[in-house]
């Protein structure tokens, strides 16, 4: 069979998801190669399936609160359950203004490596002790970056090496949400990207 | 068999498909031509990689050095054509995919070994970003779960489950068929609608005429 005949569909969508049978991959690989249609189709369908994949992930926790909490519903409705949620809500309210707003530590200290997995974490602090490990152990200072997940920058400065990796001060209070650090060296090229969450 | 399985025209669907090919080039030809040194020859060759290989290697490897990739694949394949290694010149696709599959391991046990040494920090494969997400990507990704949600939305509980255990669960269509009394046209049809109205939010979001993402439909 020759390249010039377009993948199906299914074909498509099954390779797509990592799907395909291996006996079937060289005829559809080498047609990907010359042709346009098929790969537009090809990203179109694994933007969807990526989408769906996503779409319910962050509906399936809502839903399956909402739902235990429905079934609960009219448990609490009984008067000396409404009292107590009353009371509940008493102590979250005072508790509120009394805060004002999330509670930031003194400082955190975290340490961050290029990988891909589990972003680390730590809590909301009004400043952080970071430390780049596999970053450059000689040579500097390195520009640091610090952006939150939309893009914005939220800190910016200069980083030493050290036998450790890189080291910095992050002199803001961050809330809780993702946050991206980016290595520059002093030429301005971008050496890492790193990632850390504060829950 | 029920009457609707039998005019099911599923098993004659591929065939259909198939018939709407592409002209592909006459690859012996080409080899030729390149074989030659036809000027013409190379770029029509250096046209596939620069578009079907630069494809291919932004998929496996990412965007780090995209173009001296494609060039050294490229050279491969011109140098591999020039010395008369190539003996089945109508199946150089195959050869250039083998060459672009082997590029890629070597790419990823590159970067793997660097990973282990930590040597040469300014010229490994960490020199841009490694991490498995960035502002940028948490933003497109975060409109395309949006749009999903919004096209979800838009579909009845039962098509929602449909598209949930296929794309989510990823059980097979056959099973899907079979366990809600699916016709194979229904299912593709669902599937079919659901990436329409996706692609077509998609392409208003793109064209920035912009679409409320977070208001149901």
């Amino acid at each position: 069979m020759g390249n010039d005949f377009h993948g199906t569909e299914d074909q498509l969508e099954l390779y797509a998801r990592g799907r395909l049978p291996e006996s079937d991959l060289p005829v559809l690989e080498e047609h990907l190669m010359i042709c346009t249609t098929c790969r537009e189709k090809l990203d179109e369908i694994g933007d969807f399936a990526l989408g769906m994949r996503e779409a319910s992930a962050t509906q399936a926790a809502p839903r399956t609160g909402w739902l235990a909490w429905g079934g609960l519903a009219s448990f609490f409705r009984r008067p000396a359950f409404s009292m107590a949620l009353a009371f509940v809500a008493l102590l979250v309210v005072v508790g509120v203004f009394s805060n004002g707003r999330t509670k930031f530590a003194p400082s955190a200290s975290l340490q961050l490596t290029a990988m891909r997995g589990e972003m680390p974490s730590t809590i909301p602090a009004r400043e952080f002790d970071l430390t780049l490990a596999d970053g450059p152990r000689e040579g500097g200072p390195f520009r640091i970056e610090v952006l939150n997940a939309t893009g914005a920058s939220v800190w910016g400065g200069l980083a030493e090496s050290g036998p450790a990796g890189v080291r910095f001060k992050l002199t803001q209070r961050l809330a809780q949400g993702d946050y991206f650090v980016r290595l520059y060296s002093a030429a301005g090229k971008m050496l890492h990207e790193y990632g850390f969450r504060i829950r | 068999m029920t009457g609707e399985q039998a005019l099911e025209p599923a098993q004659e669907l591929p065939d259909a498909e198939r018939s709407d090919g592409i002209q592909a080039p006459d690859w012996a030809a080409l080899v030729n031509g390149v074989r030659e040194g036809d000027s013409a020859a190379m770029a029509e060759l250096y046209g596939i990689f620069a578009k079907g290989i630069r494809y291919f290697l932004l998929r496996n490897l990412g965007p780090d050095d995209l173009d001296d990739k494609v060039h050294d694949c490229f050279i491969i394949v011109t140098q591999a054509i020039q010395n008369g290694d190539l003996r089945e010149p109508e199946r150089l696709m195959g050869y250039v995919r083998t060459v672009v599959k082997r590029q890629i391991a070597a790419s990823i046990d590159i970067a793997v070994q660097g990973r282990r040494t930590r040597a040469n920090f300014e010229d490994s494969m960490f020199s841009v970003s490694d991490w498995r997400d960035n502002p940028e990507r948490s933003v497109i990704a975060r409109q395309r779960a949006e749009i999903a949600r919004k096209v979800l939305n838009g579909v009845s509980r039962r098509d929602r489950e449909i598209l949930n255990r296929f794309y989510v669960l990823e059980h097979s269509q056959e099973r899907i068929c079979a366990d809600m009394g699916l016709s194979y046209n229904q299912f593709r049809l669902l599937k079919s609608r659901a990436k329409a109205r996706f692609g077509e939010l998609g392409k208003r979001v793109a064209a920035g005429v912009g679409i409320n993402l977070k208001k149901d439909i």
